[in-house]
């Protein structure tokens, strides 16, 4: 399947990159995708800050399995007001 | 369970220029006994370093989605007639605001009440971030 990947803030630093598509396997959860899309960059998951994720602008768990066009958002830990 | 005669009116904004005086005008209508405001400014201080700006950055569909449903359950918990969100995205100076929330409600208590809640969903909720800028010109992700 492919998705659309959503980065922001730290992590869209960190990965250089605010959207990407990504071909994932069709049983691959957001975890996994996230996991091997770093790893692809050549980010170190390590130096990040904690994340999780949104699937079409909802929280979705991180064994979540998305769908053929899905929009993953990965989220770092919150900061408004 | 209270039944409600008003209208309830919700509104969110991500805006991406400086938060007017009176964001809140127009809110109330003659059943309201109450609006209350929080208005959050970004700080020139933060543990010791001096602070001169912060960029906010969102993710706007979910962020109005998630703000949405923040004003529509702090409605319902509190009965509140109408509650707005002004959030600033884009770099914003200290002293300057970065978010306004206003609710009314037929009586104190429920509008006092329900700023807090709504407030403090929204830093729970609300999928935004913040870059800091301190004097120097060093500047790190909150």
């Amino acid at each position: 399947m492919t998705i659309e990947l959503l980065l922001f803030a730290s992590l869209r630093e960190a990965c250089g990159t605010d959207r990407s598509l990504v071909d994932a396997d069709d049983d691959a959860n957001v975890a996994q995708i996230a996991a091997g899309f770093f790893a692809a960059r050549g980010v170190d998951a390590a130096t990040l800050p904690p994340y999780r994720f949104a699937v079409n602008e909802s929280f979705v768990s991180a064994d979540h399995v998305p769908g053929e066009g899905d929009r993953v958002a990965v989220l770092a830990p919150f900061a408004g007001g | 369970m209270s039944v409600t005669q008003h209208p309830k009116r919700f509104v969110v904004r991500m805006v991406d220029t400086p938060i007017g005086d009176d964001p809140a005008a127009g809110i109330a209508d003659d059943t309201c006994g109450a609006v209350a405001l929080f208005r959050g400014v970004v700080r020139a201080d933060n543990q010791g370093r001096a602070v001169e700006a912060i960029e906010y950055e969102c993710y706007r569909e979910m962020a109005e989605r998630e703000m949405l449903a923040v004003l529509r359950a702090a409605a319902a918990r509190h009965d509140l007639h109408a509650a707005r969100v002004v959030h600033r995205t884009g770099l914003v100076r200290a002293g300057e605001s970065s978010v306004l929330v206003a609710v009314a409600a037929a009586h104190r208590a429920q509008a006092f009440d329900a700023l807090r809640d709504i407030v403090e969903a929204l830093k729970r909720r609300a999928p935004i971030w913040k870059k800091e800028f301190y004097a120097g010109g060093e500047s790190r992700w909150l």
